[in-house]
């Protein structure tokens, strides 16, 4: 029986202390990035909208009031007016949000997976590489929104397919972000170690070289989230996004565009909405991407 | 004499260099036609300056890089015609010490992680025994327990060492590619980990390979010492043998700036002309003749044979 060289609950003790610690660090240097916790802030607020829609609507965003058609903000208890079918615009924008963080959490989240994927196994196998990587090009020449348009007018006009459009749309980007990460981090002596230990390439692809590019991935995400939202509003504008009744920053934008001259609310509480939300996301990337690569500045 | 553990013959590892738009430019000749033995217990040191292909021998011996040709046997087994499937259970008895401290742990994980992995690798013992083992083996190379979960960035280069060290011996590997593991350490820290090299060789039966440019580490680790020069074996003898009869005009370069720690010794300083050829385009005949004081004729025409010129010492030059 071989001596134990170590106090097995002394041991236990030493990690839950490093582990607090790592945990208040992490959260420290979290709080201290402005960025990052003002960016959050507004992404967490626009969720809870969004969630909440049902709850804090005051109004039903479909019902409609003829009498009441462009009431002014303030007026006859519409707090931010109304639009030519007398419905609350609060509602609607309240709803709209619904949709907005839906496609760019689908969106930011499905480009993730996949462009993940495509990057890591790219990285590793040279001939599925140059497969991927001209399909890539060939996504990548097109505008984004040209190509979101022509998917959508494949596919036909709903929220799911702009959600199916856009990851299409954005999963190239992902794929070259994590490919360019993935053959950093393959490079890396640690890699070679794992080889010479007789590492699958399995362990080695998901239990080393993904972790590694997480930090990237999910920075590229959260830009993804940010641009998705504001081709999800662009697509409705043009009338290919989310149909006709369902509000959507970019349909009541759109219904509002006739009117600009006389009912001004119409395109500056939808377009406030979206740019806010743009930006806040947008923020809080960049103050991911400071957290997680000090590197980069 | 001890039996050979891992014998190379002809060995050749020649990358194929692209040039612009992916056209093939020409081949790096990295290792060309090496063939040498390590036997049972030794330590093999590997010199030669920088780009002469002595790491790429070195993981060209374990199959980290594929052979362009030769074969290579590990206890009679040919592993080169292995395929990398076929390879894994043996991996476990050839390990690699790395050079950089940093890159060769990952950052993300803690010491724990990367020593238990080792053995999930293999597959073999429960959760709680590979922890065990692994704590077992972070005494065994002088780190304290604590350490287990702490993360590489937290650590000196010399304890990441210490744990790149104990990585490589929880396989129970047999022989060991050291590919320069003190030359990105400092001279204090140097010292400790040759001496837990040499102790751990002793306890274990340990094999090296130990590559280095430190003609003094060399001089003081290994028990023979094989000199390359443009991915060729130029010359082959025991340690005291190589350092007192060196043959090989480039070998008795290589002595010549060996630092020595008295100040009013003088040496004879032999200083090389000119840059190291490109293994793009080596020069024909003997590959060091562009360099070489001595060279004669036939050495820029004829390629010269390594000849043994005593026991156990073999050296390549047409003039000794």
């Amino acid at each position: 029986m071989q001596q134990e060289t170590f106090d097995r609950r002394q041991l236990s003790r030493v990690r839950r202390e490093l582990l607090r610690e790592q945990r208040a660090l992490n959260a420290r240097r979290f709080f201290r990035n402005r960025q990052a916790v003002f960016g959050a802030l507004v992404v967490l607020v626009m969720l809870l909208l969004a969630v909440l829609a049902p709850v804090l609507a005051p109004a039903d965003p479909l019902a409609q009031s003829v009498a009441n058609r462009f009431a002014k903000p303030g007026e006859a208890g519409y707090l931010l007016g109304a639009d030519k079918l007398g419905r609350d615009l609060l509602s609607r924008i309240l709803y709209g949000a619904r949709v907005s963080m839906t496609v760019g959490l689908s969106v930011g989240l499905s480009s993730m997976v996949f462009g993940m994927i495509m990057g890591l196994y790219a990285c590793y196998y040279p001939t599925l590489d140059k497969i991927l990587m001209r399909i890539c090009d060939g996504l990548s020449a097109i505008p984004s929104t040209l190509l979101a348009i022509a998917l959508m007018a494949v596919l036909g006009s709903s929220i799911y397919n702009v959600i199916t459009a856009l990851s299409i749309v954005y999963i190239p980007r992902m794929a070259r972000v994590s490919r360019a990460a993935a053959l950093t981090v393959k490079e890396q002596t640690y890699i070679e170690a794992l080889r010479s230990q007789g590492a699958s390439s399995f362990r080695i692809i998901w239990g080393h070289i993904a972790p590694n590019i997480l930090s990237s991935v999910v920075v590229q995400a959260s830009y993804n989230f940010a641009n998705s939202i504001i081709t999800e509003a662009a697509l409705s504008f043009l009338g290919v996004g989310v149909p006709a009744p369902q509000p959507s920053w970019g349909n009541i934008l759109s219904e509002g565009r006739e009117v600009i001259t006389t009912a001004w609310w119409m395109i500056v509480y939808p377009g406030a909405a979206t740019a806010l939300a743009v930006m806040g996301t947008n923020i809080f990337g960049d103050g991911l991407r400071d957290i997680l690569d000090p590197h980069s500045n | 004499m001890n039996l050979p553990i891992l014998r190379a013959e002809h060995v050749k590892t020649w990358f194929p260099v692209r040039g612009l738009a992916g056209r093939p430019a020409g081949t790096v000749r990295a290792v060309d036609d090496v063939s040498l033995t390590l036997r049972q217990g030794e330590t093999y040191g590997l010199v030669g300056e920088t780009g002469c292909g002595k790491s790429t021998l070195g993981r060209t011996l374990i199959r980290l890089l594929e052979p362009t040709d030769g074969r290579i046997f590990l206890n009679d087994t040919e592993i080169t015609s292995l395929t990398q499937r076929q390879l894994r259970p043996l991996r476990s008895k050839m390990q690699m010490i790395f050079q950089d401290p940093y890159s060769s742990l990952d950052g993300r994980m803690h010491v724990g992680d990367i020593l238990t992995e080792t053995l999930a690798i293999q597959g073999r013992a429960s959760r709680r025994e590979r922890m065990e083992r692994s704590l077992r083996m972070l005494s065994e190379v002088g780190l304290p327990a604590e350490h287990f979960y702490r993360y590489p960035h937290e650590l000196s280069g010399g304890q990441r060492q210490r744990v790149g060290i104990a990585r490589a011996l929880l396989s129970e590997p047999e022989l060991i590619v050291c590919d320069e593991p003190v030359s990105a350490l400092d001279v204090s820290v140097r010292s400790q980990i040759i001496r837990l090299l040499l102790e751990l060789q002793r306890e274990r039966s340990l094999t090296y390979l130990f590559i280095s440019h430190d003609m003094s580490v060399v001089r003081y680790m290994a028990d023979r010492v094989g000199v390359m020069y443009l991915g060729a074996l130029v010359e082959e003898a025991s340690v005291d043998e190589l350092f007192d009869h060196a043959a090989h005009p480039y070998t008795r370069v290589l002595l010549s700036a060996v630092p020595t720690p008295d100040p009013r010794t003088r040496r004879q300083r032999i200083v090389l002309e000119g840059e190291l050829p490109s293994p793009l385009s080596p020069p024909g005949g003997c590959p060091f003749h562009t360099r070489c004081a001595h060279a004669t004729e036939r050495c820029r025409t004829e390629r010269p044979e390594l000849k043994e010129i005593a026991p156990g010492h073999i050296a390549s030059c047409h003039i000794i």
